[in-house]
């Protein structure tokens, strides 16, 4: 890193230096495993990836898994960036890429949800028409799903129930739990999960 | 991930880079958190030979 602070402060020593290295050098300077440049590059691209991010995640939880994966996968795939295109097009592209894949799964992720929702609701609805081994299986996901909203924090557990029983919006959630919105959302979506996975494991008990 | 993958028009470029002026920060722990996870990845992969990065 010493070595890199030298050669920087060189070329901004230099007259006709710029004062910022260019997307080239930082490149370079990563392949050769500076973490001088490995940071300028991070903090130059950070807020602006963020920030595309955000606008489409809509909530900071998600922005920041995939701000993750985006960066994860560009210092990843460094260097197979040969300079046909900009950095900044090069990066967008990754950007772009993880976002969709992200709302791909998320989407998946929803419709398993609501399959699973549908199919514990009808049996729960069904129950005198069940089975013996289907009332075990349906016990079995109740108490799967009981156990897994007693191991989240109360808010969380509460933020669910006002959502799915109550079906209040979510800036009144947010009122009664004394969290923002985005907590929220982000809350309702992990909670969405780890039912999923309490129904699934409670099914596959059986 | 190699350069041939740029099918986006530069609308869709002038968005990326609109994430500038966005007056909504990443929280400055994760953003720090997030810069030493990927540094460290950075140094394993460079430790280990050619073909065994774990991806």
């Amino acid at each position: 890193m010493a070595q890199d602070r030298k050669n920087i402060c060189k070329s901004v020593a230099s007259p006709r230096a710029s004062v910022h290295p260019s997307d080239r050098e930082l490149i370079d300077g990563i392949r050769r495993g500076s973490e001088l440049h490995f940071t300028y590059l991070y903090d130059r691209y950070f807020q602006r990836i963020f920030g595309f991010v955000y606008l489409r995640m809509r909530n900071r939880a998600d922005a920041e898994e995939v701000v993750q994966e985006t960066f994860t996968a560009v210092y990843r795939s460094i260097d197979a960036y040969r300079g046909q295109s900009s950095l900044a097009a090069w990066i967008y592209g990754i950007a772009k890429n993880t976002v969709n894949n992200h709302i791909r799964r998320s989407r998946a992720q929803s419709q398993r949800v609501e399959k699973a929702e549908a199919e514990l609701t009808r049996g729960l609805q069904n129950l005198d028409a069940c089975t013996p081994e289907e009332h075990l299986s349906l016990r079995r996901c109740e108490d799967a799903v009981r156990e897994s909203l007693e191991s989240v924090g109360e808010w969380h557990a509460e933020a669910f129930v006002l959502r799915h029983f109550e079906d209040l919006p979510i800036d009144e959630i947010a009122r009664r739990v004394c969290r923002s919105n985005d907590a929220v959302r982000s809350s309702l979506y992990r909670m969405k999960k780890l039912l999923v996975e309490a129904v699934d494991a409670g099914a596959a008990a059986t | 991930m190699d350069d041939g993958s740029m099918d986006f028009t530069m609308d869709e470029l002038r968005e990326f880079l609109e994430g500038d002026a966005l007056d909504v920060r990443a929280d400055p722990e994760f953003k720090e958190s997030l810069r030493r996870k990927l540094w460290e990845m950075m140094r394993a992969r460079r430790q280990r030979p050619d073909g065994e990065d774990g991806t």
